[in-house]
Protein backbone atom coordinates (compact mmCIF):
# COMPACT_ATOMS: atom_id res chain seq x y z
CA UNK A 1 0.00 0.00 0.00
CA UNK A 2 1.18 3.29 -0.90
CA UNK A 3 1.28 6.25 1.43
CA UNK A 4 -1.15 8.24 -1.60
CA UNK A 5 -3.54 5.84 -1.63
CA UNK A 6 -4.89 6.74 2.31
CA UNK A 7 -7.10 9.69 1.83
CA UNK A 8 -6.04 10.22 5.86
CA UNK A 9 -2.18 9.97 5.28
CA UNK A 10 -1.06 12.34 2.28
CA UNK A 11 2.73 13.26 2.26
CA UNK A 12 2.24 16.38 4.07
CA UNK A 13 0.36 14.71 6.99
CA UNK A 14 3.35 12.34 6.98
CA UNK A 15 4.95 15.25 7.52
CA UNK A 16 3.29 16.91 10.10
CA UNK A 17 2.92 13.66 12.26
CA UNK A 18 6.65 12.52 11.79
CA UNK A 19 7.37 15.67 13.47
CA UNK A 20 5.74 15.11 16.71
CA UNK A 21 6.42 11.61 16.87
CA UNK A 22 9.93 12.83 16.23
CA UNK A 23 9.74 14.98 18.96
CA UNK A 24 8.15 12.51 21.22
CA UNK A 25 10.64 9.77 20.49
CA UNK A 26 13.77 12.27 21.36
CA UNK A 27 12.02 12.59 24.63
CA UNK A 28 12.09 9.09 25.70
CA UNK A 29 15.48 8.18 23.59
CA UNK A 30 17.73 10.91 23.66
CA UNK A 31 19.28 9.53 20.42
CA UNK A 32 18.72 10.98 17.58
CA UNK A 33 19.16 8.30 15.18
CA UNK A 34 17.14 5.80 17.56
CA UNK A 35 14.23 8.17 17.35
CA UNK A 36 14.41 8.62 13.82
CA UNK A 37 14.11 4.93 13.35
CA UNK A 38 11.26 4.61 15.85
CA UNK A 39 9.44 7.17 14.16
CA UNK A 40 10.22 5.43 10.20
CA UNK A 41 9.05 1.99 12.11
CA UNK A 42 5.89 3.40 13.60
CA UNK A 43 4.99 5.02 10.05
CA UNK A 44 5.92 1.86 8.18
CA UNK A 45 3.44 -0.31 10.58
CA UNK A 46 1.05 2.32 10.82
CA UNK A 47 0.88 2.36 6.79
CA UNK A 48 1.05 -1.63 7.08
CA UNK A 49 -1.91 -1.56 9.46
CA UNK A 50 -3.91 0.96 8.40
CA UNK A 51 -7.11 -1.40 7.89
CA UNK A 52 -6.97 -1.19 11.72
CA UNK A 53 -7.29 2.09 12.33
CA UNK A 54 -10.69 2.37 13.69
CA UNK A 55 -11.51 5.83 13.66
CA UNK A 56 -12.22 6.32 17.32
CA UNK A 57 -9.21 7.92 18.27
CA UNK A 58 -7.52 10.71 16.50
CA UNK A 59 -4.97 9.60 14.14
CA UNK A 60 -1.98 11.22 16.47
CA UNK A 61 -3.57 9.52 19.64
CA UNK A 62 -3.38 6.17 17.22
CA UNK A 63 0.27 6.76 15.94
CA UNK A 64 1.77 7.66 19.19
CA UNK A 65 0.23 4.13 20.47
CA UNK A 66 1.88 2.53 18.15
CA UNK A 67 5.72 4.53 18.94
CA UNK A 68 5.02 3.60 22.45
CA UNK A 69 5.60 0.47 21.45
CA UNK A 70 8.26 1.16 19.04
CA UNK A 71 10.38 2.80 22.00
CA UNK A 72 9.57 0.25 24.46
CA UNK A 73 11.18 -2.25 21.74
CA UNK A 74 13.77 -0.78 21.47
CA UNK A 75 14.42 0.11 25.09
CA UNK A 76 13.79 -3.38 25.83
CA UNK A 77 16.44 -4.43 23.00
CA UNK A 78 19.03 -1.63 24.88
CA UNK A 79 18.75 -3.02 27.67
CA UNK A 80 19.59 -5.92 26.45
CA UNK A 81 22.64 -4.88 24.53
CA UNK A 82 24.24 -2.11 26.16
CA UNK A 83 21.88 -1.41 29.41
CA UNK A 84 22.04 2.23 30.89
CA UNK A 85 24.83 2.67 33.59
CA UNK A 86 23.55 3.54 36.93
CA UNK A 87 23.19 6.98 37.59
CA UNK A 88 25.91 8.52 40.35
CA UNK A 89 23.67 7.57 43.42
CA UNK A 90 25.85 9.07 45.72
CA UNK A 91 25.78 12.92 43.87
CA UNK A 92 21.56 12.18 42.73
CA UNK A 93 21.12 11.56 47.08
CA UNK A 94 23.32 14.53 47.37
CA UNK A 95 21.47 16.65 44.83
CA UNK A 96 17.89 15.89 46.80
CA UNK A 97 19.51 16.40 50.53
CA UNK A 98 20.78 19.91 49.29
CA UNK A 99 17.11 21.16 49.02
CA UNK A 100 16.35 20.25 52.12
CA UNK A 101 17.79 20.84 55.99
CA UNK A 102 18.88 18.25 58.37
CA UNK A 103 15.59 18.30 60.02
CA UNK A 104 14.37 17.35 56.29
CA UNK A 105 12.75 21.23 56.27
CA UNK A 106 12.87 22.91 52.71
CA UNK A 107 15.90 24.73 52.50
CA UNK A 108 13.88 27.21 50.30
CA UNK A 109 10.34 26.92 50.49
CA UNK A 110 8.71 26.49 47.46
CA UNK A 111 6.38 29.39 46.36
CA UNK A 112 3.34 29.74 44.40
CA UNK A 113 4.01 29.27 40.86
CA UNK A 114 0.35 31.64 40.10
CA UNK A 115 -1.24 30.04 36.63
CA UNK A 116 1.65 27.84 35.38
CA UNK A 117 -0.94 26.14 32.60
CA UNK A 118 -0.83 29.65 30.49
CA UNK A 119 3.06 28.96 30.14
CA UNK A 120 1.89 25.82 28.28
CA UNK A 121 1.10 27.62 25.41
CA UNK A 122 4.74 28.99 25.34
CA UNK A 123 7.20 28.04 23.06
CA UNK A 124 10.13 29.31 25.46
CA UNK A 125 8.85 28.12 28.42
CA UNK A 126 8.49 24.21 26.66
CA UNK A 127 12.45 24.96 25.65
CA UNK A 128 13.28 25.62 29.40
CA UNK A 129 11.34 22.68 30.39
CA UNK A 130 13.08 20.51 27.66
CA UNK A 131 16.82 21.78 28.83
CA UNK A 132 15.57 20.97 32.52
CA UNK A 133 15.05 16.82 31.34
CA UNK A 134 18.05 16.96 29.50
CA UNK A 135 19.75 17.83 33.14
CA UNK A 136 18.63 14.60 34.81
CA UNK A 137 20.85 12.07 34.87
CA UNK A 138 20.18 9.30 31.95
CA UNK A 139 18.59 6.49 34.19
CA UNK A 140 16.40 8.62 36.45
CA UNK A 141 15.12 10.48 33.24
CA UNK A 142 14.34 7.22 31.61
CA UNK A 143 12.07 6.30 34.37
CA UNK A 144 10.50 9.75 34.73
CA UNK A 145 9.64 10.00 31.02
CA UNK A 146 8.26 6.22 31.02
CA UNK A 147 6.17 7.31 33.82
CA UNK A 148 5.25 10.89 33.24
CA UNK A 149 4.65 10.75 29.61
CA UNK A 150 4.58 7.47 28.48
CA UNK A 151 1.90 6.34 31.55
CA UNK A 152 3.19 3.41 32.40
CA UNK A 153 2.95 1.68 35.28
CA UNK A 154 5.70 1.43 37.54
CA UNK A 155 5.64 -2.29 37.69
CA UNK A 156 6.17 -2.58 34.44
CA UNK A 157 8.64 0.25 34.80
CA UNK A 158 10.66 -1.94 37.31
CA UNK A 159 9.95 -4.70 35.23
CA UNK A 160 11.56 -3.28 31.66
CA UNK A 161 14.75 -1.80 33.82
CA UNK A 162 15.17 -4.56 36.35
CA UNK A 163 14.95 -2.66 38.91
CA UNK A 164 12.88 -2.65 42.70
CA UNK A 165 9.73 -0.52 42.81
CA UNK A 166 11.61 1.24 45.86
CA UNK A 167 14.42 2.53 43.50
CA UNK A 168 11.59 3.53 41.11
CA UNK A 169 9.56 5.82 43.70
CA UNK A 170 13.34 7.19 44.90
CA UNK A 171 14.35 7.66 41.20
CA UNK A 172 11.18 9.97 40.28
CA UNK A 173 10.85 11.82 43.45
CA UNK A 174 14.21 12.88 42.42
CA UNK A 175 13.27 13.61 39.20
CA UNK A 176 10.35 16.15 40.36
CA UNK A 177 12.45 17.66 42.66
CA UNK A 178 14.99 18.55 40.34
CA UNK A 179 12.46 19.36 37.92
CA UNK A 180 11.09 21.81 39.75
CA UNK A 181 13.78 23.13 40.90
CA UNK A 182 14.78 23.81 37.64
CA UNK A 183 11.78 25.34 36.54
CA UNK A 184 12.16 27.68 39.63
CA UNK A 185 15.26 29.07 38.63
CA UNK A 186 15.41 29.03 35.09
CA UNK A 187 11.51 30.19 34.19
CA UNK A 188 9.13 30.39 37.44
CA UNK A 189 11.68 32.74 39.52
CA UNK A 190 12.65 35.11 36.89
CA UNK A 191 10.15 37.69 36.32
CA UNK B 1 1.34 9.13 65.13
CA UNK B 2 5.01 10.76 63.99
CA UNK B 3 4.62 13.92 62.05
CA UNK B 4 6.43 13.77 58.39
CA UNK B 5 8.85 16.54 57.40
CA UNK B 6 8.78 17.87 54.41
CA UNK B 7 11.11 15.66 52.56
CA UNK B 8 9.15 12.70 53.74
CA UNK B 9 6.05 14.82 52.53
CA UNK B 10 7.53 15.68 49.05
CA UNK B 11 8.19 11.44 48.46
CA UNK B 12 4.73 10.80 49.40
CA UNK B 13 3.36 13.15 47.28
CA UNK B 14 5.46 11.97 44.33
CA UNK B 15 4.28 8.29 45.03
CA UNK B 16 0.64 9.52 45.34
CA UNK B 17 1.63 10.05 41.73
CA UNK B 18 2.20 6.17 40.97
CA UNK B 19 0.78 4.26 42.98
CA UNK B 20 -2.36 4.15 45.37
CA UNK B 21 -1.33 5.27 49.05
CA UNK B 22 -2.45 3.49 52.34
CA UNK B 23 -5.16 5.19 54.56
CA UNK B 24 -2.16 5.82 56.99
CA UNK B 25 0.01 7.60 54.00
CA UNK B 26 -3.15 9.77 53.39
CA UNK B 27 -3.64 11.08 57.01
CA UNK B 28 -0.21 11.74 57.62
CA UNK B 29 0.08 13.51 54.16
CA UNK B 30 -3.09 15.38 54.41
CA UNK B 31 -2.03 16.63 57.90
CA UNK B 32 1.06 17.96 57.17
CA UNK B 33 -0.14 19.52 54.04
CA UNK B 34 -2.80 21.42 56.41
CA UNK B 35 -0.45 23.51 57.58
CA UNK B 36 2.77 23.57 54.95
CA UNK B 37 1.84 25.69 52.03
CA UNK B 38 5.67 25.20 50.85
CA UNK B 39 4.55 21.39 50.40
CA UNK B 40 1.42 22.56 49.28
CA UNK B 41 2.97 23.99 46.12
CA UNK B 42 4.81 21.09 45.74
CA UNK B 43 1.48 18.91 45.48
CA UNK B 44 0.22 21.83 42.62
CA UNK B 45 3.51 22.08 40.63
CA UNK B 46 4.52 18.30 40.71
CA UNK B 47 1.41 17.63 38.89
CA UNK B 48 1.50 20.57 36.48
CA UNK B 49 5.28 19.34 35.70
CA UNK B 50 3.42 16.28 34.94
CA UNK B 51 1.22 18.40 32.48
CA UNK B 52 3.89 20.44 31.23
CA UNK B 53 5.98 17.60 30.15
CA UNK B 54 2.86 15.61 28.34
CA UNK B 55 2.80 18.56 26.05
CA UNK B 56 6.67 18.89 25.56
CA UNK B 57 5.82 15.28 24.37
CA UNK B 58 2.78 16.60 21.94
CA UNK B 59 0.08 14.86 23.63
CA UNK B 60 -3.17 17.04 22.94
CA UNK B 61 -4.74 16.15 26.32
CA UNK B 62 -2.04 17.55 28.35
Amino acid sequence: MNIAQIPLLDGTQVEQHRSYLLRYAMLQLRDAGAAEDAVQDTLIAALEGFDRFSGNSSVKTWLTGILKHKIIDHLRRQSREQPLVNDDERSEADAVDALFKSDGHWESRPGAWGNPDQSLENKKFLEALEKCTQNLPAKTARVFMMRDVMEIDTEDICKELGITSTNCWVMLHRARLSLRECLQITWFGKS
Amino acid sequence: MRLLSCKETTALVSQGLDRKLSLWERCALRIHLLVCDACRNFVRQSAFIRRAVRRLAGHDDA
